[in-house]
C-alpha cells in the first residue's frame, strides 16, 4: 500500500497463475483501496473469498504518520532529570558546521507538556538505586490522561538492564488509564543509549493507534467480502509479522515498502537465476538501492524516517536525491548540478507539459531518443518542443550544445545513483561484478544499461510488471523476528555457561513468538548470531552461529568477524586486539509459503512481432537508427540486440548498443553484455 | 595552464570526491577505538593536490610534507604523521590532533594526498586528552610529533607507534585510532586510483585546478558584494587558567579594491596559560568562506555546495601582531588553544558581519565546547580510565528562527549518551537537561544551556576542564539580550565550591558531585516583538519562567500561570518598546569570575 497506489499480486497455489491489480490509496481509510483491489483480483481468477488463505502487505501508514506528523497524540514517562531527553538528542547538527545558521531541529514527536518525570534509577548493571516511587508515577499518569493522550511511552534509564520500573508503570497505567496502550523501550528496543532507544519507542507510540485502526480496518472490511485469511504485515527488514503482532510493534514497520521492494527484487533475480541482486528502483524524485547477497538483503541496526533515528533491524537501502524529476541548474559559479530538487509529479519535467519550466533528467532522456513521445499508454503525451527550448537555453549558459547537454545531466544522475550502488556494494566490501542488477520504478530500467556498464555487471534483470515488485516481494517474505540482548564480555574471558544462558531464554522466547503466530513446528527455523567488536570500538558487526555456543562455535565467530571487519573496514586486527561480544542474537524464521510461479514456456511473440517501429537515440557520441519494441508483445525466448527501447506501461527499457535483452520464462527481461 | 574542463566531469568528480570523503568518515567511525573519534567525530578528512594543499574536503594542509621531505623520499605506499604546532605553523593547532597524510602516485608520479586529522583520547602531558588548561610550555601538553613516516612503503614503522603509545594514558586507543586512519587514507588512494583510471590523470588534475579557479572566482565575488570600508569588533576571553584577567581580542575588516584585509592589532599578548592559538592564515581564510558564502552567497544566487579550497588564499591579507595571543612565540603553551579559535572563528565573524548584515547574522552561541575529563582506576577492572566529555551550550538566535537549544557547532561535536558513560566510567549522572531562563531572550531568543552532574562512584579521580564565556554572556543583536553565562560547581561533604573557568587534576573522592551548567545564546531582535503564543510555549514546556515572560518580553499571563492575558501584555508591550533601548550589541554585564586555580565556596547548592 503505497502513498498513491495500492498495488496486488495473487498467486494461485495449484497452478502458479499469477494475477495482479492497481487501485487507488484511499489515505483515510487505507483498507478500502484493498479491498476494492482484492475484489479486482478475485474476480479475474475467479477464485471465491474463502480460498483466499493469506494475505501479506507491506504498507506505508507507519512511514506517512512520522514523515506527515499525523500520528497519535501521545505522552512519555522518563526518569527524573532527563525530561529534555528529546529536546537535547546528541545535541549535534547534521551536515556541515555551518548548518548552525540554518538548521531547524525537527518537530518533537511529543512536546515537552506532555513529557513527565518519575523518581526511580536503574545502574549500568541492573541494580536499583532507588526504588519507582509509585504515587509520582500514578499522578504523572493521571494528568496524561487529562491532556488526552491516545498512548504513552516508557523510556527509563538502564531498562535494557532492569526492565522492572517500566513494567510496574504500565501495570499502575492498567489501573489508571485502562484502555491506553504502554510501549516500554525494554520491550521495543532493550539496548543502550537512551537517547536512540527512548526515540524508538515514541516513534512506536506515535505510530501505534493509526496502525491499530488500518489492521483492524482491513480486517473488518475483509471480513466484510466473506475473506478470512491469515493476515501479516512486512516489517523493515523484510521478515513478516502477524498483523496483530505488528500493531504492538509498528515501528518495525516504517521501512516496509522499500524491504518489501528488496524482497521482491531478490526473489524476481532468484527467478532469473542469480542469487545475488542489487536492486535500484528510480522514481521521480529519488532512487533506493540495495544489496541481496545470496538471497538475502543486508540488514542493518539503524536508520532514521525523516529526520528521526530510529534503531530496529533494518533492510540496509541507501536513498539518494536524485530521480526522473530532479532538476538540472546551473549554479552562479557555473557549475552544472542535478538535484537534489526535483520537480516531483507536478508540475513535473519539462515536457509533461503541465508547467514545469526547469530541465529534469526525464528532459534529457527525452532529447536523447530514450524515452517514447507518449508515456502510459498515451495518457501523458510528452511534448518534445518545449523540451527542447528549456535544453537549448540552459545549454546556451554554459556554452554547450543541447545534446552535449543532455548526455551530460544524464551522466551527472547517472553518477550520483552510482553512487549509491557503490555504497552498498563495493563500501560494503563486495564486488558489483558478482551481481545481477534489478532495476524497477519509472525510470530504473532506462538507466540501468549504463549503470550496469559502468559498474561492470553483466545482467540486469527487469520483472515484467516492475511496478508491482514490493507486492510481490509481500508474497514471497518469510514470517520472522529477531531477539537479542546486549551481554558485554571479552571473548577469551567469556562465561560459556551464561551465553548459552542467554541463547536458551531467546530460543524460547522465538519459540513462543512462531507458535503465537502459528507457524507449524516443522516450518519454524531458529538462527544464531552474536555481534562482536575490537575492545573499544562502539559498533559491532554481526556474524552467524551455527547454533548453541561451544568453544569451537565461538572461535569460528571470532574468525568470522576478523573476516568481516576486513571485508567491510579494509583491515582487521587479528591477534593485535582482542575481540568481545555485545550482544547474541536469535531470530525466529518460519516459513511461511514455497510460492512457485509457473514459467510461460517458449511461446509467444518474437521481436518482428513486437517491434513498433524507430527512432534515432543517442549512444556513444552519436544518433542512431534505434528500434522500438512493445513488451507486451515479446513472448519468452524473444531477443533484441541493442541498440533498442522496449516500451511497456508503466516503464522504458534501454538496451544499449553492445547489450542484448532476451525474455525469460516468467517473463523477465534479461538484459546482457553481448561481449 | 591548462584548458577547462568540462562541468559535466567537474560536477562528476566533485561528487566522487565527496562520497570517498564520507566512506572514509564512516571507515573511522566504526572502527575507532576512542569516543573523541567515534562518538564525538573529533576529526576531518580531505583531499589534498600534489604540493599539499587543500583540494576538497574539511580545511588541512600536507605543505608541511613537501617542506620536509625532497620529493625522492616521498613513496606510494608512505604514510605521514604529525602533530607539532609549531613546525606546521597552526596546521595542527595542538598536540591533541595528529594528522596522517598518504601520498597518492600514478605511474610513479606524485598526484595528491590523502589527509585526515583526528583528536586523540589521550597524548601524555600534563592532564589528560591533549587538552591541558595549564600549562605553561608546550612540553607540557604531551608528545610532539613532528613529520616522520608512519608506514615506509606500506610498512609500518612500529617504532613510531610504540613511542605514540608509550607516551599516551590510552596506549590502546592510540594504536586502534592511528591505524583507522591510516586504514580510512588507504582506502581514499584505492578510490582516487579508480577515478583517475576512469577519467585519465590529466583529467583529474584539471579538475583540481579548474575547482580551485572556480573557489578563487566565487570569492572574489563575495568580496565584491561586500561594501567599501571597515569594520571592527572585540570580545573577551575569561581568563588564561592562570593569571586574574580577561584576554582582549580584537579583530577588524577592511574593504578596498576588491581585497580583504583581516587585522588582528589590539590583541591580548602572549598567554601565560594554554590558551594560545597559533592562527595559520589559510586556515582563517578558509573559516571566512564558509560564512561569506552563507551570509552573502545568497544575495547573489551563489548556492552553498562550493567546497572551499587553496583557491582563495590569495584575495584576503592578514595582520596578526607578533608575538601575541594569536601568534605566540615558540615554545608557549597551545594546549587550549579553541577556547580561543572559537571566538576567533565564529563569534569575532559574527560580530564583524552582524553589523554590515544585520539581517542575515545571528547573534552569539554560547558553545564554546565544555569540555570536562576524568581520569582514574576503574574499580571494577582495576585499570587507567581516561574520559572526555563535551557538554553542549546554547546557540545564538537567528535572523527567522530560534538559536539552537543544546549545541556543540564549533565542532559539531555530539554528547555522550549517559548509558554509555555509566557502563564505562565509575560515574553517576544524575541529571541532564536544558536550564530554565539561560536562553537570551529576544524576538528569536537564543538557545537553552544545559545542566549535566556527575557523582564519582570510586575511591578517587582526578578532573580536569576547560570552559569559557562565564563572565562574558553570549551576545544578543539587535535588541536581543545577552545569554545567561555558565559556571560549575564541586559538592562536598554538604558545601558547594564555584570551580574555575578552567583547571587540571582537581583530585576527587567518592561522592564528590560535579555540577556543570553551560550557558544560553544570545537572542536576536526585540524580546518584545517575540510572538506571545511562542513565549507561553516555552513558559509551558518550563524552559522561561513566568517572571522572565513578563520582565524581558512583555508578556503577561492569566490565573492559570499559561495563558497570555492579552490586554496587559499589548500594554506592557508597548511601554516596553517606547522606554527600552535597542542595541546592536548587548553584551550584558560582565560577571565576576572564579579566580583562576582556586575553589571559592559558595552558599547553596547551584539550581538546576
Amino acid at each position: 500500500m503505497g502513498g498513491t497506489f495500492t498495488d496486488l499480486v495473487m498467486v494461485l497455489e495449484q497452478t502458479g497463475e499469477v494475477h495482479i491489480a492497481k487501485t487507488p490509496t484511499t489515505p483515510s481509510d487505507p483498507a478500502l483501496g484493498l479491498i476494492t483491489g482484492v475484489r479486482q483480483l478475485l474476480d479475474a481468477s475467479r477464485a471465491s473469498p474463502h480460498e483466499v488463505s493469506h494475505l501479506l502487505f507491506a504498507s506505508t501508514v507507519a512511514t506517512n504518520a512520522v514523515l506527515q506528523l499525523a500520528g497519535a497524540r501521545i505522552g512519555l514517562i522518563v526518569t527524573k532529570g532527563f525530561r529534555h531527553i528529546l529536546e537535547i538528542g546528541r545535541a549535534n547538527i547534521p551536515g556541515r558546521l555551518t548548518n548552525e545558521l540554518t538548521y531547524r531541529r525537527p518537530e518533537r514527536l511529543v512536546p515537552l507538556e506532555r513529557v513527565r518525570e518519575v523518581d526511580e534509577r536503574c545502574l549500568a548493571d541492573g541494580r536499583v538505586l532507588r526504588p519507582l516511587d509509585d504515587d509520582g508515577t500514578g499522578a504523572a499518569i493521571r494528568e496524561l490522561v487529562g491532556q488526552r493522550v491516545e498512548c504513552i511511552a516508557v523510556a527509563l534509564l538502564h531498562s535494557y538492564a532492569n526492565p522492572a520500573h517500566e513494567r510496574r508503570i504500565r501495570d499502575l497505567g492498567a489501573e489508571l488509564a485502562p484502555g491506553i496502550p504502554f510501549t516500554l523501550s525494554s520491550d521495543v528496543l532493550p539496548q543502550y543509549r537512551e537517547y536512540e532507544r527512548t526515540m524508538t519507542t515514541v516513534l512506536n507510540a506515535y505510530v501505534m493507534p493509526v496502525m491499530e485502526r488500518t489492521v483492524r480496518g482491513i480486517e473488518r472490511r475483509l471480513q466484510e467480502s466473506g475473506l478470512t485469511p491469515a493476515l501479516a504485515v512486512v516489517r523493515s527488514d523484510g521478515g513478516l509479522m502477524s498483523a496483530d503482532a505488528v500493531v504492538g510493534r509498528p515501528v518495525s514497520t516504517v521501512l516496509s515498502g522499500p524491504a518489501a521492494g528488496v524482497s521482491g527484487a531478490a526473489f524476481v533475480a532468484r527467478l532469473a537465476g542469480y542469487a545475488n541482486a542489487i536492486s535500484l528502483d528510480m522514481g521521480g524524485t529519488s532512487t533506493d538501492v540495495s544489496l541481496a547477497a545470496g538471497g538475502a538483503a543486508r540488514i542493518r541496526a539503524e536508520a532514521s524516517i525523516g529526520e528521526y533515528p530510529v534503531k530496529i533491524p533494518i533492510t540496509d537501502v541507501v536513498t539518494i536525491g536524485a530521480g526522473g524529476g530532479s532538476i538540472a541548474y546551473v549554479s552562479s559559479n557555473g557549475t552544472l548540478h542535478v538535484g537534489p530538487r526535483s520537480a516531483g509529479a507536478e508540475p513535473g519535467p519539462v515536457c509533461y507539459d503541465r508547467g514545469g519550466t526547469e530541465v529534469t533528467v526525464t528532459d534529457a532522456n527525452l532529447a536523447l531518443g530514450r524515452l517514447p513521445p507518449a508515456l502510459l499508454g498515451g495518457a501523458i503525451r510528452l511534448n518534445a518542443d518545449r523540451s527542447r527550448e528549456a535544453l537549448g537555453a540552459l545549454a546556451q549558459r554554459l556554452r554547450m550544445d543541447l545534446v552535449q547537454l543532455a548526455h551530460g545531466i544524464l551522466t551527472i544522475a547517472n553518477e550520483k545513483m552510482l553512487g549509491a550502488l557503490r555504497v552498498v556494494s563495493v563500501q560494503r566490501g563486495y564486488d558489483p561484478r558478482d551481481f545481477a542488477l534489478i532495476p524497477f520504478g519509472g525510470a530504473g530500467p532506462m538507466h540501468s544499461g549504463d549503470l550496469s556498464r559502468l559498474l561492470g555487471i553483466r545482467t540486469s534483470v527487469i520483472p515484467p510488471v516492475p511496478g508491482v515488485l514490493s507486492a510481490m516481494g509481500a508474497l514471497v517474505s518469510d514470517i520472522s523476528c529477531v531477539f537479542t540482548r546486549t551481554r558485554i564480555q571479552a571473548v577469551d574471558r567469556l562465561v560459556l555457561a551464561d551465553v548459552t544462558d542467554v541463547q536458551a531464554a531467546l530460543a524460547t522466547e522465538a519459540q513462543a513468538w512462531l507458535q503465537a503466530e502459528g507457524v507449524a513446528p516443522e516450518r519454524r527455523e531458529l538462527l544464531h548470531s552474536a555481534d562482536l567488536r575490537y575492545v573499544g570500538q562502539a559498533y559491532e558487526v554481526s556474524v552467524p552461529a551455527s547454533g548453541s555456543f561451544t568453544p569451537e562455535r565461538i572461535a569460528a565467530a571470532v574468525e568470522a568477524f576478523h573476516a568481516e571487519h576486513r571485508r567491510l573496514y579494509g583491515f582487521d586486527w587479528r591477534g593485535q586486539v582482542p575481540v568481545e561480544m555485545v550482544a547474541i542474537t536469535v531470530t525466529g524464521r518460519g516459513r511461511v509459503r514455497q510460492i512457485a510461479m509457473a514459467p510461460r514456456g517458449r511461446n509467444g511473440g518474437t521481436a518482428a512481432d513486437a517491434r513498433t517501429g524507430a527512432r534515432p537515440a543517442y549512444f556513444d557520441g552519436r544518433f542512431v537508427d534505434t528500434p522500438c519494441f512493445d513488451r507486451r508483445g515479446l513472448g519468452p525466448g524473444a531477443s533484441v540486440s541493442g541498440p533498442a527501447v522496449i516500451e511497456q506501461l508503466d516503464c522504458t527499457t534501454v538496451v544499449l548498443p553492445g547489450q542484448a535483452a532476451r525474455v525469460d520464462g516468467y517473463l523477465n527481461l534479461v538484459v546482457q553484455e553481448e561481449r | 595552464m591548462s584548458s577547462m574542463v568540462d562541468p559535466v566531469t567537474l560536477e562528476v568528480v566533485d561528487n566522487a570526491l565527496y562520497s570517498m570523503e564520507k566512506e572514509m568518515e564512516a571507515t573511522i567511525v566504526r572502527a575507532a577505538m576512542s569516543i573523541v573519534i567515534r562518538d564525538i567525530y573529533d576529526f576531518g578528512i580531505a583531499t589534498l593536490d600534489a604540493e599539499g594543499r587543500l583540494v576538497h574536503g574539511l580545511p588541512m594542509s600536507g605543505t608541511l610534507i613537501r617542506e620536509t621531505f625532497p620529493l625522492g623520499e616521498i613513496h606510494e605506499g608512505d604514510v605521514f604523521v604529525f602533530n607539532d604546532p609549531y613546525l606546521s605553523r597552526g596546521e595542527m593547532t595542538h598536540l591533541g590532533d595528529t594528522q596522517l597524510c598518504r601520498p597518492v602516485f600514478w605511474d610513479g608520479r606524485l598526484v595528491a594526498f590523502a589527509a585526515i586529522w583526528g583528536h586523540h583520547m589521550d597524548i601524555g602531558g600534563i592532564s589528560v586528552s591533549g587538552l591541558p588548561a595549564t600549562s605553561r610550555e608546550i612540553f607540557h601538553e604531551g608528545i610532539q610529533i613532528p613529520p616522520v613516516k608512519l608506514y615506509d612503503r606500506n610498512v609500518l614503522n612500529a617504532a613510531v607507534l610504540q613511542i605514540m603509545a608509550r607516551n599516551s594514558r590510552t596506549p590502546e586507543m592510540m594504536i586502534g585510532d592511528t591505524l583507522a586512519m591510516a586504514a580510512a587514507c588507504t582506502v581514499t588512494e584505492k578510490r582516487l586510483h579508480e577515478l583517475i583510471g576512469k577519467f585519465g590523470i590529466e583529467t583529474i588534475l584539471e579538475c583540481f585546478e579548474t575547482s580551485a579557479r572556480r573557489a578563487h572566482d566565487a570569492m572574489r565575488r563575495l568580496i565584491g558584494r561586500l561594501p567599501e570600508g571597515r569594520v571592527a569588533f572585540t570580545d573577551f576571553l575569561d581568563d588564561d587558567g592562570v593569571r586574574e584577567e580577561h584576554p582582549r581580542l580584537c579583530v577588524a575588516l577592511e574593504k578596498s579594491a576588491e581585497r580583504l584585509h583581516v587585522d588582528y592589532t589590539g590583541t591580548s599578548g602572549q598567554a601565560e596559560g594554554a590558551i594560545n592559538l597559533i592562527l595559520n592564515p589559510n586556515r582563517i581564510k578558509l573559516e571566512m568562506w564558509r560564512y561569506l558564502i552563507n551570509w552573502i552567497g545568497p544575495l547573489i544566487g551563489m548556492d552553498h555546495e562550493a567546497s572551499p579550497n587553496y583557491g582563495i588564499f590569495d584575495l584576503i591579507d592578514l595582520t596578526i601582531p607578533h608575538p601575541s595571543l594569536l601568534a605566540p612565540r615558540y615554545p608557549a603553551a597551545v594546549g587550549a588553544r579553541h577556547l580561543t579559535s572559537s571566538l576567533i572563528y565564529r563569534d569575532m565573524w559574527r560580530g564583524l558581519m552582524s553589523q554590515i548584515y544585520p539581517d542575515r547574522v545571528p547573534a552569539c552561541s554560547n558553545a564554546v565546547i565544555p569540555t570536562y575529563m576524568f581520569r582514574g582506576i576503574h574499580p571494577v577492572s582495576d585499570k587507567l580510565y581516561v574520559s572526555m566529555e563535551c557538554i553542549a551550550g546554547g546557540g545564538g538566535g537567528r535572523p527567522t528562527a530560534d538559536g539552537l537549544d543544546a549545541v556543540c557547532p564549533n565542532a559539531n561535536l555530539i554528547i555522550a549518551p549517559v548509558e554509555f558513560l555509566e557502563t564505562t566510567y565509575p560515574f553517576l549522572v544524575e541529571v541532564t537537561a536544558l536550564r530554565r531562563d539561560t536562553a537570551g531572550p529576544g524576538k528569536f531568543r537564543g538557545g537553552a544551556g544545559v545542566i549535566r552532574s556527575f557523582e564519582l562512584q570510586a575511591p578517587e579521580a582526578y578532573l580536569s576542564w576547560l570552559d569559557e564565556r562565564q563572565t562574558h554572556p553570549a551576545w544578543g543583536v539587535h535588541g536581543g539580550r545577552p545569554g545567561v553565562p555558565g559556571d560549575a560547581y564541586l559538592i562536598r561533604d554538604g558545601r558547594t565550591y564555584r570551580l574555575p573557568t578552567k583547571h587540571d587534576n582537581l583530585r576527587l573522592v567518592l561522592g564528590d558531585r560535579i555540577i556543570v551548567r553551560t550557558g544560553g545564546g544570545g537572542g536576536y531582535g526585540p524580546p518584545w516583538e517575540r510572538e506571545v503564543e511562542m513565549v507561553a510555549r516555552d513558559v509551558a514546556r518550563g524552559l522561561v519562567s513566568p517572571e522572565t515572560a513578563r520582565a524581558e518580553y512583555g508578556v503577561v499571563l492569566g490565573p492559570d500561570g499559561l495563558t497570555p492575558d492579552a490586554a496587559a501584555t499589548v500594554a506592557l508591550r508597548r511601554e516596553m518598546a517606547a522606554r527600552r533601548a535597542v542595541r546592536p550589541v548587548d553584551r550584558g554585564t560582565v560577571r565576576a569570575g572564579p579566580p583562576p586555580g582556586r575553589l571559592v565556596e559558595v552558599e547553596g547548592i547551584p539550581e538546576v
